[in-house]
């Protein structure tokens, strides 16, 4: 940390503290007679678990499995992370708390939307010329629904730490400390956008998701560019406000000094810098603050330059990622800037060979590095009631590293294999120090659980939803020789079409009087239509494999019941091992194939059918209850603080208590 | 001028050693108190005392005249170039102890930005160490070295902008203490001081400049340099902001502030007409 | 309001003023002030689906 802000925090905390004595944050201060910590560990998987521990690669969890228990943890249906860690904070089903996949569609206009978050802008504004200024406050919702557990514990005044959960952006209203995890937006309001400049025309396709490719020039050993952030809302053009930024190269050595706002610093060839600040003006008074990363790639023969997606800056938040409001801050006084946005691994970049695999780990390690930094600051001053802390670099390394473990995938590269072949490995035998690390921390009357919220399977065949929904007649388009062009349903003759796939594991029926096109009619059509196609999905096999790429499609109405059930897919398709929805389904695009094979990096998954995957469950406590699923410790929580578990809970304690 | 410079940098050392234990705020409201003081002293003597008391009693006057009569446009006028008059005379009382104040008070300014308007770089930070070039000399025939000493490593080669006219290092504070940045062209030394500390207050000297009147007027840490081509050597320091109950603001705001508050409340005590 | 001028083919602006009588509108100027911004509402919604589509691409689980 730079000492100025150092300074400006040392003083900002002093004030703090000064004006909140030791019970600062009101609720929640009992003294409890057990304190519960519990890690949550994306995707960690129970196969790989037994394996390496069996490998004796991990001694510290296999230590831990003989004094408590291990077993596997059920997860949710659709086993992705924003509904399984829903299900545990709320100890609900999706039909209870309303989150069914990463993204939900508006029946509306049939376009995709957040499924956790809603940002509404200001609803009165007034013009000025060129200006727009705002007349009331925008406002940005968490969509989730239903008592967050850590608010009930509040209630009974016990008091805990919620870090990094996701499904929880912005942080659900508590006195007590959170920061947002999964869902927390860039300073773009996206889910990650880096910025990629570069000398060599076609290096890399512009078209990409998840960033931006700028071609830029080096003239006069110098490169003048700009970096994109937010939309300028005060602007009736709505134009993104940028923040140019010069670089400049010595003309022989590998070296380059970078200027950008009222930052400047110097940079090696293969260097990183840290967190910088950068501000985007907006109009006179009024700027947006955030962090970002850089990388020198290259300096000759190309120039080549990553930043990463710009962070909100946890020192001047310009979005709502922590309760109090100040806990952010507290943080960086403590502990210097720290990645704000949700899965901060840059997936998209190593995707798309921006950044290579080392570069991908580096930065990565850098920000599991903060977060165990933040984890040590917490366990240093938890003496009582519960403290929950998340980690995305596990599930986060196994999409990217899958295809090594298996010769057959078919992005599957041996030079590479040999150099990244462990990195799977690796990152569970860092779990495995972790508990090393926070050993320490662990008296008598602590109680940990580690816990994940699905497992993993390799991603080898893309099933192209949309492709088979038209192939099959379900769907039509309005011109179908334009099939494979357009996304978010550009040609799609709603007025014909009686289904449609949106998301990762959602399929939808064109229903009257929900959907503004519906023509499918509720009551006895509906439930025909919705019969008919779980049976055709369930019975597609793939040609080339001879499996079944959906092993179970899940009638929503069926297995849930729960107020929230109108906003839920019609069918959430569960896969086979080794399948997945494809890449370009879910955003509404109908590529030529139904079945593709995924040559991608991101080569691991979990969408399938959930029984395929579970989570993992490990405590320092023996487990009594043989299959236990995720609400199940939800309820084990309210258990081990001798509290009653509220009625809208279906989950049952598992834990022993001695 | 390098004399008054040293004179100077002397009095304010010895002035603030007993200071620089606690916080800059209390050398600020003492040497802002002997502004204020000197301030007075300054006017007393150098303006006709009796002059401004006239004009100034003459503007009351003239401004009562303007309230009173202010339906009669005559008087008003009247009273009106008389009140202009007068303002003019003030400010001419005025202007001479202004003039003579200003040239020491410039001199005190450079010397205590040195003290409070940065803050050195811990060990373990980064900053950049700049040569900057006079017009005309070619950068790439300049060959320049910055050794790394105990107290920082240099990081990088340098980084020649000619654009700019500059040669950047990246350098990495390693030791809190006072060190000396040797630096060889030619096999020639020349040197820059260079601060890393953790908590300390202390003078610090950003740029060491080519000798000149302005320029060494403006940066009066360090012995001037007598090489030619150097225009000036400068390292990227933080700059320090002071907190005022969470704001925070620059030293010269604070300084002013108080000088004149001192100002304010000694007039009476000391009899002075201002 | 400020007003803008453009101009505009006077064959066409011919059939424009028959056509806006038909379609009741009162006056041509209406007739094409409606016209426009229906067509402008279109592009304005297109760039709010770009928009959207770049905000999830993110998301290493699409593109
Ligand atoms: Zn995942």
């Amino acid at each position: 940390m730079k000492r100025r802000q150092f300074l400006e925090l040392t003083f900002l905390t002093s004030l703090t503290l000064a004006s909140n004595p030791p019970f600062i944050y009101g609720r929640g201060k009992r003294e409890t007679p057990l304190k519960v910590l519990i890690l949550g560990l994306d995707g960690l998987d129970p196969n790989l678990v037994s394996r390496f521990i069996k490998k004796g690669s991990l001694p510290h969890f296999q230590r831990l499995i003989s004094q408590g228990g291990f077993s596997v943890l059920g997860t949710s249906i659709p086993p992705q992370s924003p509904v399984a860690w829903a299900n545990f904070i709320t100890g609900m089903d999706p039909s209870g708390h309303g989150i069914f996949d990463f993204m939900h569609r508006d029946p509306s206009n049939y376009l995709p939307v957040f499924s956790g978050t809603l940002s509404e802008e200001p609803k009165k504004k007034i013009s000025l010329g060129e200006w727009v200024l705002p007349l009331s406050r925008g406002q940005i919702k968490l969509l989730r629904q239903g008592k967050a557990f850590w608010q009930i514990l509040e209630e009974h005044d016990i008091p805990s730490v919620i870090s990094r959960m996701p499904s929880n952006y912005p942080p659900a209203q508590t006195k007590q400390r959170s920061l947002s995890g999964m869902g927390t937006p860039d300073i773009m309001g996206s889910y990650g956008i880096f910025n990629y400049y570069t000398t060599e025309s076609g290096e890399i396709n512009p078209d990409i998701g998840g960033g931006r490719i700028h071609q830029v020039y080096v003239i006069g050993h110098q490169v003048e560019a700009s970096l994109p952030g937010p939309v300028n809302p005060f602007r009736r053009d709505r134009p993104e406000a940028t923040l140019d930024f010069k670089v400049y190269l010595d003309p022989v050595y590998p070296v380059a000094k970078i200027v950008i706002g009222h930052e400047e610093f110097i940079l090696k060839e293969k260097e990183w810098s840290g967190w910088r600040r950068v501000e985007f003006p907006l109009i006179p008074g009024k700027s947006v603050r955030g962090i970002c990363q850089f990388y020198l790639k290259e300096i000759r023969p190309h120039f080549k330059l990553y930043i990463s997606p710009v962070h909100i800056d946890p020192a001047n938040p310009v979005l709502p990622i922590c309760t109090p409001a100040d806990y952010s801050r507290e943080l960086v006084a403590h502990l210097g800037l720290f990645h704000t946005k949700g899965l901060p691994a840059d997936t998209s970049a190593l995707d798309n060979n921006v950044l290579n695999e080392a570069e991908f780990l580096h930065q990565d390690n850098g920000f599991l590095e903060e977060n165990l930094a933040m984890l040590d600051f917490e366990l240093q001053r938890f003496h009582s009631g519960l403290l929950f802390f998340y980690l995305s670099s596990t599930d986060q390394r196994q999409h990217m590293f899958w295809r090594f473990l298996d010769e057959n995938h078919p992005a599957y590269d041996s030079q590479l294999a040999r150099q990244f072949g462990q990195e799977i490995e690796n990152i569970y035998i860092q779990m495995d120090q972790l508990i090393a690390r926070i050993e320490k921390y662990l008296d008598k009357k602590t109680v940990l659980i580690i816990m994940s919220d699905h497992g993993f399977n390799p991603f080898i065949r893309g099933f192209n939803l949309n492709t088979w929904l038209f192939e099959t007649g379900y769907h039509k388009l309005r011109n179908p020789w334009v099939q494979d062009k357009g996304s978010l349903f550009e040609y799609t003759d709603w007025s014909r079409t009686k289904a449609y796939g949106l998301g990762l594991n959602g399929l939808y029926i064109n229903l009257k009087g929900r959907e503004s096109q519906g023509i499918v009619n509720p009551g006895s059509e509906y439930e025909h239509l919705v019969r008919e196609l779980a049976n055709r999905l369930e019975a597609i096999v793939d040609p080339l494999t001879g499996k079944k790429p959906i092993y179970k499609a899940y009638i929503t109405r069926e297995i849930y019941k729960g107020p929230y059930l109108n906003q839920a897919p019609d069918i959430i398709l569960g896969f086979n091992w080794g399948y997945r929805i494809s890449w370009s389904s879910p955003l509404g695009k109908f590529p030529s194939e139904v079945l593709e094979f995924n040559r991608q990096k991101w080569s691991g998954d979990h969408m399938g059918a959930a029984e395929l995957i579970p989570g993992i469950l490990i405590a320092n406590r023996k487990i009594v209850h043989p299959a236990p699923s995720l609400t199940d410790v939800t309820a084990t929580i309210f258990d081990l603080f001798g509290l009653q578990i509220p009625l809208e809970m279906k989950g049952r304690p598992v834990l022993k208590i001695s | 001028m390098s004399i008054v410079n040293l004179w100077l940098k002397t009095f304010l050392d010895i002035l603030f050693f007993p200071c620089r234990s606690f916080s800059p705020w209390i050398a600020l409201i003492f040497i802002s108190f002997l502004t204020g003081l000197f301030l007075l002293a300054v006017y007393k003597v150098f303006s006709n005392q009796q002059k401004i008391k006239i004009a100034k009693n003459r503007i009351k006057a003239h401004l009562l005249e303007l309230r009173l009569f202010s339906d009669d446009l005559v008087i008003s006028l009247q009273a009106q170039g008389q009140l202009f008059f007068w303002n003019l005379k003030y400010f001419l009382q005025v202007l001479r102890p202004l003039v003579i104040m200003v040239i020491p008070l410039s001199f005190l300014l450079s010397h205590l930005n040195l003290w409070f308007a940065w803050e050195p770089m811990p060990p373990g930070e980064r900053m950049i160490v700049k040569i900057k070039l006079k017009e005309g000399v070619n950068l790439q025939n300049f060959n320049i070295s910055l050794e790394s000493t105990e107290g920082y490593e240099v990081e990088t080669p340098p980084l020649r902008i000619e654009a700019e006219k500059e040669i950047n290092w990246r350098i990495k504070a390693l030791k809190s203490g006072k060190f000396e940045m040797p630096f060889w062209f030619d096999n020639q030394k020349i040197t820059k001081e260079i601060i890393i500390g953790s908590n300390s207050w202390q003078r610090l000297s950003p740029v060491r400049p080519a000798s000149g009147l302005i320029r060494e007027l403006l940066n009066p840490g360090e012995r001037p340099l007598s090489d030619s081509l150097i225009e000036e050597i400068v390292i990227s320091y933080p700059s320090r902001r002071l907190n005022f109950f969470g704001l925070k603001i620059h030293w010269l705001i604070a300084y002013f502030f108080l000088s004149i508050i001192t100002g304010l409340i000694l007039k009476r005590p000391l009899k002075v007409e201002i | 309001m400020g007003k803008a001028k453009i101009k505009i083919d006077k064959n066409l602006f011919e059939r424009i003023k028959k056509y806006a009588g038909i379609a009741g509108y009162s006056s041509p100027e209406e007739f094409i002030t409606h016209c426009l911004e229906k067509e402008v509402a279109k592009l304005d919604e297109a760039e709010s689906e770009e928009e959207i589509k770049k905000k999830l691409q993110g998301l290493g689980y699409i593109s």
